[in-house]
């Protein structure tokens, strides 16, 4: 059998299939097709604009410390609406200048973005170890200490950068051989200063390892170490990386929490959910310098909502329910596509990354619009699922030696099995007085 | 009081599926495959695969289906070890089940003039749905802590004072539907019955099995107390029967999930004005004469639209902006007096834009099946389950 790449390659102009094969972002794959990293700001009803101003600026101005994501339409399934991929995005694009460009974009002054360095990350839960807050954080701590697949630069690095770029009468300019330990030094010294001014509840001294790999620029050596950390010291090493954060002049850090769901599922004791609710309100809110800096953002499911919101409300942290009026301006809800027009937006990004170089073939070949139409119907406007169909129609259309992927490909592809090869129902099967619909 | 048997079913597809199979020409035990075939698979379609699997449903829906009038009398089996001389025998439509069958054409029709058939056969039937004409029925359920007295002090007579039982369960009757019932009488309709039951109890078994099995005898036999002293004589095994079935179509309606009640409400949700029969024709005969005079109460989709709504929005069960279907539906449909399939159908057409409600749009949701007790039907879309739902507000949904 030929190889479907081949046919790819020479019929559809791509270098590869361009979408994933599933519809779940795949955390830390450096196949872009999976990372969420070809996340299209524009495509679909204003869920990116929403976000920028409820998650990044509403926190900066107000400082507000809750705020949720949702994902509620028409669909049937609060799952495959891009909350990942947003919030991925979302972390990328602040990390990338430390929120500069975000901020002038969004009615903040050059003196007061330069001001205002925010740093952002990802951490999520899992049925597996990643099962409480702790862990989390851990997680969130490994994602800041993540070089960017595309720019080689963790935020770290960048934070690192603006120690330098704040210390440069403090660091001696003669002696070059000296310069890496007396830059170590003062950054140290800064950290422990900042950290001997915090006020109230802290966590204690930040963790000696990483800092000394943090002041010496040894990525290598903090990326081992955090490698190796338990998921109990998450919240330590969290803690110790926001005071480097703010010893380097950032003023908010911006926590999204993914995969809210897997923490309330049903196997997770009752007893361990109350005391991770309870966390979250003592360090969020009483510890510094989360108090301070911190704001977090959660991807909510319904069926987490209502398993959290008990203990929730007696932590007395913000109301989880999108529809009260007071949570409106920290809840932001991603909706289904809903026109062609953004389903088309969605397929080039995708189809534009992986376009050969010199194909004549137009933006959307081997789809056309008609072909996108259906895809949108079929999977109820959620990109995920989406994607996920242009993957494997994609496959089918390379086996099938399928020239272009119009609408009769596509409806010869969705419909079931079942539907397409079974026999008529027999007499017999008839259901006497069926209702419909049930 | 006349006798009566029920048909120990809990669908009435059983019997509508039974008519068709019959008029294909299958035998006993073809028929008992397809009554599995249509089983939905939460009532165990894949555990039922043994060889005399639903004998007893497919034996009960011929019985029934005679009793009618719409197959001709014929031997059944009337106990599992006589399946075999009966699994190939065939049988005959009356003339009566040959024209119900062409109704089936028109759903409703067919299904209003089968009710009609089976209030006819059964009396009990007739008086269940007299009684619901002047009030709906409430079962308080009794728990471990309502049962006086210990395992130890069981073992040797019924729990003492069985009083304490009856003046909850009449205190928990008058408290959800103001009606004043006898706690003597209650207790003394209990007594008899407890005793009798606890002739039965194996008192070797662990002590968690026997508290949950005179829990279990407590709840069966206050139902059925209470029924007594409402003058319908149903035990609690058949009385579950004729409720399952008078709910398939449409008489009455349901739930264990009232809110604020521990225990089971049963309301009516049709009238019936039973002509006079001069003839001694079977039930399916007189049924089809005339017209319809079995009546389901409906209300307008756009009023159970509105009150799905509002109670939505004052629901204290309502968690992160979600709450339980099963529980919107028995608050509606109690306060409205409809049947839930009612509920269900103004939910999917709001579900599928059909039905459009000004302010707000709706969102189902699969998870929290955990949460829904087994009492409780699914609310299902094709036969696919949603669990939860959450409204949406149209406006903000145009503003972004």
């Amino acid at each position: 059998m030929a190889r479907s790449i081949t046919f790819i390659r020479t019929n559809y102009g791509l270098e590869q299939n361009a979408f994933p094969a599933t519809a779940i972002i795949q955390w830390g794959s450096s196949d872009e097709r999976e990372n969420g990293s070809l996340y299209n700001s524009e495509v679909g009803p204003d869920g990116y604009s929403d976000a920028i101003s409820k998650f990044v600026v509403g926190p900066i101005d107000s400082g507000s410390k809750f705020q949720f994501l949702w994902s509620l339409g028409d669909g049937d399934e609060a799952r495959g609406y891009g909350k990942t991929s947003l919030l991925r995005y979302l972390a990328r694009i602040l990390n990338g200048d430390l929120g500069l460009s975000t901020l002038l974009a969004n009615e903040f002054d050059e003196k007061e973005a330069k001001a205002t360095p925010v740093i952002a990350a990802m951490g999520t839960f899992n049925t597996n170890d990643v099962t409480t807050l702790a862990a989390v954080c851990l997680e969130q701590v490994r994602y800041l200490a993540q070089p960017d697949a595309k720019s080689g630069v963790s935020p770290l690095m960048l934070v690192r950068e603006r120690f330098l770029d704040q210390s440069g009468d403090e660091l001696p300019a003669d002696d070059e051989d000296d310069m890496g330990a007396a830059v170590a030094g003062v950054i140290k010294d800064r950290v422990k200063d900042t950290s001997l001014s915090l006020a109230g509840k802290t966590l204690g001294s930040p963790d000696r390892i990483l800092l000394d790999h943090f002041a010496t620029g040894n990525w290598r050596g903090l990326t081992g170490h955090l490698r190796e950390s338990k998921a109990k010291d998450g919240f330590n090493l969290l803690s110790s990386v926001l005071v480097i954060a703010r010893a380097a002049g950032v003023k908010r850090a911006l926590l999204f929490i993914d995969q809210v769901e897997d923490f309330a599922s049903a196997d997770t004791p009752k007893k361990r959910r109350a005391l991770e609710v309870e966390r979250f309100r003592d360090i969020a809110i009483e510890t510094q310098p989360f108090g301070d800096m911190t704001s977090f953002v959660l991807t909510m499911h319904p069926a987490a909502a209502r398993a959290i919101e008990e203990y929730w409300s007696l932590a007395r942290l913000p109301k989880i329910d999108h529809l009260m009026k007071q949570s409106e301006r920290i809840t932001v809800v991603l909706r289904a596509i809903k026109n062609v027009e953004d389903a088309e937006k969605l397929f080039e990004s995708y189809l534009g990354k992986f376009r050969r170089k010199g194909t004549a073939f137009d933006s959307l070949h081997p789809f056309n619009r008609a072909a996108i139409r259906v895809i949108l119907e079929e999977r109820a406007g959620r990109a995920g699922p989406m994607l996920e169909l242009a993957h494997h129609l994609i496959e089918e259309g390379a086996q099938q030696s399928w020239m272009k992927i119009g609408e009769e490909e596509v409806r010869q592809f969705v419909e079931p099995d079942g539907e397409r090869n079974a026999p008529k129902a027999s007499p017999r099967r008839r259901r006497i007085g069926a209702l419909e619909g049930e | 009081m006349s006798t009566d048997t029920i048909p120990k079913l809990n669908r009435i597809e059983y019997l509508f599926d039974t008519l068709g199979a019959v008029e294909d020409g299958l035998s006993f035990d073809e028929i008992r495959k397809e009554l599995i075939a249509s089983q939905p698979e939460s009532q165990g379609r894949k555990k039922a695969e043994k060889i005399d699997s639903l004998m007893t449903n497919t034996r009960d829906a011929l019985r029934e289906s005679m009793k009618l009038g719409l197959i001709n009398k014929a031997p059944l089996p009337t106990l599992k070890k006589h399946l075999e001389a009966h699994r190939n025998r065939k049988f005959e439509l009356t003339p009566e089940g040959v024209k119900f069958l062409k109704l089936a054409s028109d759903v409703w029709e067919f299904r209003d003039r089968f009710a009609q058939a089976m209030l006819l056969a059964h009396p009990h039937f007739r008086s269940l749905v007299s009684v619901l004409s002047s009030g709906e029925l409430y079962f308080p359920r009794i728990q471990r802590a309502d049962v006086p007295g210990e395992l130890g002090a069981w073992r040797g007579g019924l729990p003492e004072p069985l009083g304490k039982v009856s003046s909850w369960l009449t205190d928990e009757v008058q408290k959800a539907t103001g009606e004043e019932l006898s706690a003597d009488r209650i207790e003394s309709n209990l007594r008899p019955y407890l005793n009798a039951a606890w002739k039965k109890i194996d008192w070797d078994e662990k002590p968690n099995v026997v508290n949950k099995k005179i829990v279990k005898t407590f709840n069966d036999v206050s139902i059925r107390a209470i029924l007594t002293e409402r003058n319908l004589k149903f035990d609690c095994v058949t009385f579950r029967s004729a409720v399952a079935l008078l709910s398939d179509l449409g008489a009455l309606s349901n739930t264990h999930t009232v809110p604020g009640r521990r225990g089971w409400t049963v309301w009516k949700t049709s009238t019936v004005e039973i002509p006079q029969f001069v003839n001694n024709q079977s039930p399916a005969a007189q049924a089809l004469e005339g017209k319809v005079w079995f009546n389901r109460l409906m209300r307008p989709e756009e009023e159970i639209c509105d009150l799905l709504v509002e109670e939505f929005l004052s629901s204290s069960d309502r968690k992160g902006g979600f709450v339980l279907i099963h529980v919107l539906r028995a608050k509606v449909c109690h306060r409205l007096g409809i049947h839930s399939r009612d509920f269900d159908s103004t939910l999917r057409k709001m579900h599928d834009g059909s039905l459009v409600h000004a302010e707000y749009a709706i969102n189902l949701d699969r998870g929290s099946s955990n949460e829904v007790p087994p009492s409780e039907q699914p609310f299902a879309i094709k036969g696919r389950a949603f669990y939860l739902m959450t409204l949406l507000n149209r406006k903000l949904m145009e503003r972004n």
